[in-house]
């Protein structure tokens, strides 16, 4: 937990020291709630994450892009970010769990494992 | 400046309704079981929904309406991903909060500028704009509904069969389900009812305190419902005191604003409002840590709570 917090205030000082420069209302910018779906997307692990954080940031970007070049209103980027999250989340169950057909042709859950 | 009594009951009125609805709609859930962490976005969805609502039809109550089955909604996804797909209900939860504060943004977009009638009260103007009784009789429809729903949920949880199966279900969902009762369809009965009760909240927003669309208009108030409903231990009538205590909080920062320390407490003054504001946050903090050292570990909490059911064929 300790570590989390130094990481989570050292993020929060390096968009502050780095791309803004100046302290204003509504600073955080939601990115807390992203750094959420960073490590579940990066399946708990550094390395994931890693790849994670760029894909999403690739997505503000194009969030950004697609705002200036075509007008489509930024929320579409948050509305995508979500979506990802709840397909990722909701995959789980493929990974875990075997989708077998039983004889009263009900398809069932059966623990994989 | 003047203390007025009256306009600071009704202000904090107004401040702790939609913590009580959307209080009362997560407490049902979590009896049952499921941790719903969506509510800001369910929230956000059905003051869209109402908003959306209240502007093509002119009904309020079609406005409310329309907000609870947005709320319903979020919260029917919701169960799709954690109860039929046994995904992980925080990061859904969350997931969902994302969702609505998107979803809602796109959709208000169209509705930017656009104002619908406000929900006003319906009584007689003659005891609604009363000076003195406007207190009691001066609010919209919908804080009299919450109240009444207090007493509902109380009574439906601990009084009818109904409340018994929804408890069984959340204390112990093997055993609910060995005895025969449906273990998911209660707990998809609980996450609409759950999510129509945070709709109605976020309606209290777009249609009641400001009759106007804008975006993240709901403030994070949806996370103080769920702080809340762990500070009442579960319990309706306690979550009427909790709520009513986060609005007298959120009140102090607009008193402070206004100046209303400087006569008699001049040193309360000095605070920055910023300070007021952070207080039910503070507060929610200072709670959860009390509860959670008590010998109890927060006993009250449902068992099941935040657990997927297994059932093991």
């Amino acid at each position: 937990m300790l570590i989390s917090g130094a990481t989570a205030g050292l993020a929060g000082a390096l968009e502050f020291a780095g791309a803004l420069k100046v302290i204003n209302l509504g600073f955080p910018s939601g990115y807390g709630f992203t750094a959420i779906i960073v490590s579940f997307l990066g399946r708990l692990h550094p390395i994931g994450c890693l790849i994670a954080s760029i894909v999403l940031a690739v997505t503000y970007v194009g969030g950004q892009l697609a705002k200036t070049t075509v007008h489509i209103p930024d929320s579409t980027a948050g509305i995508f970010q979500a979506m990802m999250l709840f397909f990722i989340l909701a995959s789980d169950i493929l990974v875990r769990y075997r989708v077998r057909l039983v004889p009263s042709n009900k398809p069932a859950m059966v623990a994989g494992e | 400046m003047n203390f007025d009594v009256i306009a600071s009951i009704m202000t904090i009125v107004g401040l702790s309704t939609p913590i009580l609805l959307a209080g009362l709609g997560e407490l049902v859930v979590e009896k049952s079981g499921v941790l719903n962490l969506g509510v800001e976005g369910m929230m956000l969805l059905g003051a869209i929904g109402g908003f959306a609502g209240g502007v093509m039809t002119g009904n309020p109550w079609l406005a409310v309406i329309a907000a609870a089955a947005a709320g319903a909604f979020g919260a029917l996804l919701f169960g799709l991903f954690t109860l039929s797909l046994n995904s992980n209900q925080v990061a859904t939860g969350l997931a969902l909060t994302i969702f609505g504060t998107g979803l809602s943004s796109l959709l208000g977009l169209s509705f930017t500028g656009r104002i619908v009638m406000p929900f006003g009260s319906i009584f007689p103007p003659v005891i609604a704009k009363h000076p003195f009784f406007q207190v009691f009789f001066g609010y919209s429809p919908i804080v009299y509904f919450a109240l009444i729903m207090v007493v509902a949920v109380a009574w439906f949880l601990n009084r009818t069969r109904g409340g018994l199966i929804l408890r069984a279900v959340g204390e112990n969902d093997l055993s609910a389900h060995s005895i025969g009762y449906s273990v998911i369809g209660v707990r998809y009965a609980a996450l609409a009812f759950g999510g129509a009760m945070a709709g109605i909240a976020g309606a209290y927003f777009s249609l009641v305190i400001t009759p106007m669309w804008a975006e993240r208009m709901t403030a994070g108030r949806g996370w103080i419902a769920l702080a809340v409903v762990v500070f009442a231990g579960w319990k309706a009538g306690r979550l009427l005191i909790g709520a009513y205590l986060f609005g007298i909080l959120m009140w102090l920062e607009l008193f402070a604003k206004a100046g209303g320390f400087t006569d008699f407490l001049p040193a309360a003054q000095a605070i920055p409002s910023q300070f007021w504001a952070a207080m039910p946050f503070l507060m929610t903090v200072v709670v959860l840590a009390i509860i959670s050292s008590r010998e109890t570990g927060g006993g009250n909490a449902p068992a099941c709570l935040g657990k997927p059911f297994l059932p093991s064929n």
